[in-house]
């Protein structure tokens, strides 16, 4: 079979003139894209790669038109010497493509270990990061609870120098107490004692009156200095329901404050009972109300009392209190505040900010006295500009607790009389008060066996341990302290009533003095009125 | 760093990386030494030779393929690549074609080739390989569209910078 070799030619001739066309568009094109990013390897590639493939395609077509036009033209001589040639430089230009592509094969390959182990890289990276991320969270968190940490334990330390300074000044305070109600006692009772003899209508009574009455003051701010020292033994504990007692006190206060200082009230009434002193709280509330007014005397404001129940975890409160239900009383005011020199030293007796004349100084630290004395605690939160919120925690008294010291207060409640005809061995080692004492309870009827040493009175009651029906005796003496002669007494006769008188004592509390046999503890300056129904109230027990 | 002096970089690593392999296609010019004279239908006689062309048209189809393999590894696409892969398949395929019509056209004589003139007018085909040498003779049918797509796939490059 023949066939025409004609479209061979054609194709040849038009197929070369169009490849040699593309392929010198191919590098221009090539090269244009190449400048316009000179630093691109690909594009660097991809130039050499056109320029060998536009070197194959342009050799080739060109000498394809030549052959054709030789050819026809009837030049195969020379064509034979020139097809070597143009085979050649296509042969060349195979090699130089496979060399570059062998080139980019490398560069690929680089390039995708280098794709790896960016990857590897990158992905390690990541790994540390959130490593490094967890680590600082985890060490975030360390600082915080360090923080946390810190500020609990300056916290602490404060609260513990402030209980170390407070209980240092009680004890300074209860010292001077001490002294100063021996001074008192005979002052007042022979003022008294002077005052009975005297017609009322004389100048000397009217004198003395005054004396009697300066004497009495001085008599409450000796209390006022015991209450703060914790000191006080002749507290009235007994369960009360504090909701309608801070209810009527602020009646009260209502009435003395000025219409520009509202008052909130927020009281439950179902707070429930503690075991206090109705008029030491009432105190407590009127001390801290008093406070609040003249606090926002100028501008006026709002006082705030709530009156709560809390429960309270001994490992979650900063109280220091332990595990319990509280009665949470607030006062609050939206007064001037204070800054934390004054929120620290407030309770101290006699620190006040107040100008001379308006303030004692002795207002909080009562209040502090009594809140301990009640085994509560008192939280002073104020901020200067902003006004102030005490807050009072006050152990809450369980219903069974309630009905049996309910039982107990009501039979010392019991009205008793004053005179009698008993013998009473009376020790003190101050003579003026021996003496005062003596006149005093011999005016009531009894029979007195003064003693100014309290050796010399045990042997009196060796001899005769019969013969007296009660003692009275001071607690600092010398040689033979008030206790330890409590418990000679008691070895001789076991049943004799002792009562125990004393300014201020650190060592004795009315717990331990009943535990080594004495009767009655009383604080001095002593009334005699109060000592005669104490008397009364042994002796009648006794019968 | 300048273009051109990063021209002479990429050619002295191009060497440098492939000193081995370019020795060894050094052997290729003595095989053309060895090659024998031209006949008029003999496209790759004379200092050529057959041989060395055909081993080139292999390195030129191995190369390619290379490249194409390379691009389907990375998933190299987006614009100017179904170009490109189109005049790497074309191009490959015109070597194959190419390579098959040399082979066949060394069976070929100058008798199959009726001519009432100087000019040939008709080929004589007596059996398959000229078939293929006929053929073969018709490449440029595959090689201008592989030019072509080279082409559209440097403009949309060239675009798409």
């Amino acid at each position: 079979m023949t066939v025409p070799w004609l479209p061979v030619v054609i194709t040849d001739m038009a197929g070369s003139s169009l490849t040699l066309f593309f392929a010198i568009w191919c590098l221009v094109l090539s090269r244009q894209w190449q400048r316009q990013k000179p630093g691109d390897h690909f594009r660097h590639y991809i130039f050499f790669l056109t320029l060998a493939i536009a070197c194959f395609a342009i050799s080739r077509s060109f000498g394809h038109l030549i052959k054709q036009i030789l050819l026809l033209g009837g030049h195969d001589d020379v064509w034979r010497q020139i097809s070597p040639i143009s085979g050649a430089v296509n042969t060349t230009t195979f090699i130089v493509i496979f060399a570059i592509t062998l080139y980019f094969h490398r560069l690929h390959t680089i390039q995708g270990e280098l794709e790896f182990h960016q990857k590897n890289l990158e992905m390690l990276v990541r790994q540390r990061t959130e490593e490094l991320a967890l680590s600082n969270l985890a060490l975030q968190k360390e600082i915080t609870e360090r923080k946390l940490m810190m500020e609990e334990k300056k916290k602490l330390t404060g609260q513990l120098r402030q209980t170390q300074k407070m209980e240092a000044i009680g004890t300074l305070a209860g010292g001077i107490a001490h002294d100063f109600n021996n001074i008192l006692t005979p002052i007042i009772g022979y003022t008294e004692l002077t005052l009975h003899q005297l017609s009322p209508d004389s100048a000397m009574f009217h004198n003395l009156e005054q004396v009697r009455i300066s004497a009495n003051r001085a008599k409450e701010l000796v209390k006022q200095i015991l209450t703060f020292s914790r000191k006080t033994e002749q507290q009235q504990h007994s369960p009360v329901e504090l909701s309608p007692l801070i209810k009527e006190t602020l009646k009260l206060i209502r009435a003395s404050i000025p219409s520009t200082i509202e008052i909130q009230e927020y009281i439950d009434p179902q707070s429930g009972p503690v075991l206090a002193d109705p008029t030491q709280i009432h105190q407590v509330l009127v001390n801290l109300c008093t406070n609040a007014y003249q606090a926002m005397a100028e501008k006026g404001g709002v006082l705030t009392v709530s009156l709560h129940g809390v429960h309270l975890e001994e490992d979650q409160n900063e109280l220091g209190l332990s595990t319990g239900q509280y009665i949470k009383l607030s006062v609050a005011d939206t007064g001037v505040g204070m800054d934390e020199v004054t929120v620290e030293r407030a309770c101290e007796p006699f620190f006040t900010t107040k100008e001379l004349g308006k303030g004692s100084g002795m207002g909080l630290s009562i209040v502090h006295g009594i809140v301990a004395s009640h085994g509560g605690r008192i939280i002073i939160d104020s901020r200067e500009g902003k006004g102030t919120t005490i807050m009072i925690y006050l152990p809450k008294l369980d219903s069974s607790e309630t009905a049996a010291k309910k039982e107990a207060g009501e039979l010392n409640s019991r009205p008793v009389r004053q005179h009698g005809s008993e013998h009473l061995l009376l020790i003190d080692d101050e003579e003026a008060i021996v003496e005062m004492q003596k006149i005093s309870l011999e005016e009531l009827g009894y029979r007195i066996t003064p003693f100014t040493d309290s050796e010399l009175a045990l042997n009196a009651f060796k001899e005769h341990p019969a013969n007296f029906d009660l003692v009275i005796t001071d607690q600092s003496m010398p040689k033979l302290p008030g206790t330890e002669l409590a418990a000679e007494l008691v070895k001789i006769r076991k049943d004799i009533p002792i009562i125990l008188c004393t300014g201020y004592s650190s060592v004795i509390s009315e717990e331990r003095a009943g535990d080594i046999g004495i009767r009655k503890f009383l604080m001095k300056p002593v009334s005699r009125m109060e000592l005669a129904r104490e008397i009364r109230q042994l002796l009648d027990k006794g019968l | 760093m300048s273009s051109r002096a990063q021209q002479v970089f990429a050619v002295k690593r191009l060497i440098a990386t492939n000193r081995k392999k370019i020795l060894s296609l050094g052997v290729l010019p003595l095989l053309m030494l060895g090659s024998t004279p031209a006949l008029a239908i003999q496209r790759h006689g004379g200092i050529e030779g057959l041989a060395a062309h055909q081993l080139g048209h292999l390195l030129f189809l191995t190369g390619l393929g290379i490249i194409l393999i390379n691009i389907h590894q990375r998933g190299l696409k987006g614009a100017g690549w179904p170009q490109f892969k189109a005049f790497l398949r074309l191009a490959i395929l015109w070597n194959i074609l190419t390579f098959a019509g040399h082979w066949a056209g060394e069976q070929v004589t100058q008798e199959q080739f009726t001519a009432s003139d100087e000019l040939a007018k008709g080929f004589q085909i007596s059996s398959p390989g000229d078939i293929l040498f006929y053929l073969s003779g018709l490449d440029n049918l595959i090689l201008t569209p592989a030019i072509l797509f080279f082409f559209l796939a440097l403009r949309k490059w060239r675009s798409a910078a």
